[in-house]
């Protein structure tokens, strides 16, 4: 079972993306603000993370940040943005700062989100697949 | 004797008919200029040789030069119009201030600029019937309403957008993951309650769009790009939308694009919204077509079905906010209204320009243009290797994904 994070505020959008993820098979974890996601990924191992921009305490973009600049092989993790903000210059900032998808959660459904991820983990396999 | 009375009451009549007459044009005249006076318009006439021969006190006021000193005096030397930063002569608010909504300012003499509309038109002024009235107005007071109306609607999206993402949330979690436990009826009425929560969250992104558009706040982050790589995938997106109408729907794209210059998410969404009306109205069997020519300095996109067309009368407005043609809403189409205006703001933050043809009952085609990037754009962009894809599922989810 794969493990993921889920950072994120909103009560319902939580709940939602921790259901539809359970239920495709995922070993979910969630972190309810910008701060308490940073310490869920410095304690523990996770293959995945989705990250929401806008929280308290610390934002999606600042966790990035922090993330990336930790020793491997937690700064190593896949991490996707999901977010409703659509400005093209968080986007940007996110590329810059090593993130590897994201997603606008108002245009997509949660199966899609999953969908999605599943479609990353078997990119990534089939890609390591010949090298190794 | 009688002779004399008679004349002498002649001249006394005359005379009293004179002076009347005099008092009461004189009393015109001055309730004319009155009225003139204490109009909220500032009132400015200026002879064929753009030379300002009258001005009303609200003129005074407004503009903050004194009649005396006006008169005589070039137009575009008291009056400081500008549009941006850039002035506009009067050759050109003379020519763009009766049809335009475009927004003009004055530039008083030490303060700050007020956001005005103007209005001008022919005039007769005594013997010289080749001036030119021109009339201002404060609009700063609808300037600030309008902006409180913006911040409201930008607001109130805001707040909606997060308890709908968690109705569509559970909704399509119900759909998925538990219609095993429902029976057809209720799968029916979930799958309707999808559409109707899909259609809201359509409608509030436009709402959303419309009002960054209107703070000038809508970015395009331009890039150079490959514009078939974004046609494509929106392409094979509607795909299906378009198998399940029996509509011939095909992309034609020339061997070879050069890249162009623009903001790839934005103009993905222009595409959208040109493909996903053709399909919308155009019947069962009827054939869409999207085209990409490479004109060298811009690329020029048609999207062309052969739907129910748009009436001649409607077509001017078509690109309007709100603006919806006439019985398309009885016919059961949804749209807000929003996509076509929303898809010229675009366009034109590109430096393209897009129009529509059509032709009732024969269909109707819409082209924009994008420009091309040029050799400095393609060597001074330091992102150029690392392009941000979009990926659109069902024609409207938007994921971007950065290629590995």
């Amino acid at each position: 079972m794969r493990k993921i994070l889920i950072a994120e505020d909103d009560f319902f959008i939580r709940d939602i993306y921790s259901k539809v993820f359970s239920l495709s098979g995922y070993d979910v974890q969630v972190a309810v603000d910008g701060m308490d996601a940073l310490e869920k990924i410095k304690a523990q191992p996770y293959e995945m993370i989705l990250l929401d921009i806008m929280m308290p305490k610390m934002t999606g973009i600042d966790v990035l940040r922090n993330v990336r600049s930790l020793p491997p092989p937690a700064k190593d993790v896949p991490i996707f943005v999901i977010t409703n903000l659509g400005q093209q210059n968080v986007i940007e900032e996110a590329f810059k700062l090593g993130m590897d998808g994201y997603i606008l959660k108002s245009q997509v459904s949660p199966q899609q989100i999953v969908d999605e991820i599943n479609n990353f983990f078997t990119n990534k396999e089939s890609t390591k697949q010949p090298t190794s | 004797m009688l002779f004399l009375t008679v004349l002498v009451s002649i001249i006394l009549v005359v005379l009293i008919i004179v002076i009347i007459n005099n008092s009461y044009l004189q009393a015109l005249k001055n309730a004319q200029k009155n009225i003139i006076d204490s109009l909220h318009e500032a009132i400015i006439i200026v002879d064929e040789h753009k030379k300002v021969v009258f001005y009303n006190q609200t003129a005074e006021k407004f503009i903050g030069t004194q009649t005396q000193t006006a008169r005589g005096q070039l137009v575009d030397t008291v009056l400081k119009v500008t549009k941006d930063t850039a002035p506009v002569p009067f050759d050109i608010y003379c020519q763009s201030s009766n049809t335009s909504d475009e927004k003009f300012f004055l530039q008083q003499e030490g303060s700050e600029k007020t956001q005005i509309s103007i209005a001008t038109r022919k005039h007769i002024y005594g013997n010289d019937s080749k001036c030119t009235l021109i009339s201002l107005q404060d609009a700063s007071k609808e300037r600030q309403l309008e902006e409180m109306k913006v911040d409201f609607v930008s607001m109130a999206a805001h707040e909606l957008r997060t308890p709908l993402t968690a109705i569509r949330g559970y909704t399509s979690l119900l759909q998925m993951h538990y219609a095993t436990q429902l029976d057809a009826e209720a799968k029916e009425l979930l799958t309707r309650l999808l559409v109707s929560t899909t259609n809201l969250t359509n409608l509030i992104d436009n709402l959303l769009s419309v009002s960054r558009i209107e703070r000038n706040n809508l970015t395009v982050e331009t890039k150079p790009f490959d514009l078939s790589i974004i046609a494509k995938d929106i392409f094979s997106s509607f795909q299906q939308q378009a198998q399940t109408k029996k509509q011939h729907f095909t992309l034609n794209l020339p061997n070879k694009l050069p890249l162009v210059m623009a903001d790839p998410f934005r103009i993905g969404q222009v595409f959208i919204n040109l493909i996903s009306n053709a399909l919308n109205y155009t019947p069962e069997g009827g054939a869409i077509i999207v085209s990409i020519f490479d004109k060298k300095s811009y690329l020029e996109i048609s999207v062309q079905d052969t739907g129910e067309g748009i009436p001649e009368e409607a077509l001017p407005r078509l690109f309007t906010k709100f603006f919806r043609v006439s019985g398309s809403l009885e016919q059961g189409s949804k749209g807000t209204g929003l996509g076509l205006y929303i898809t010229k703001s675009i366009v034109q933050l590109h430096n393209g320009k897009i129009r529509a043809d059509s032709k009732l009952g024969k269909g109707s085609t819409f082209t924009f243009t994008i420009p091309t990037a040029t050799q400095d754009q393609l060597t001074q962009d330091p992102h150029r290797n690392d392009h941000a894809f979009l990926t659109v599922k069902n024609g409207q989810g938007i994921i971007v994904k950065k290629p590995r």
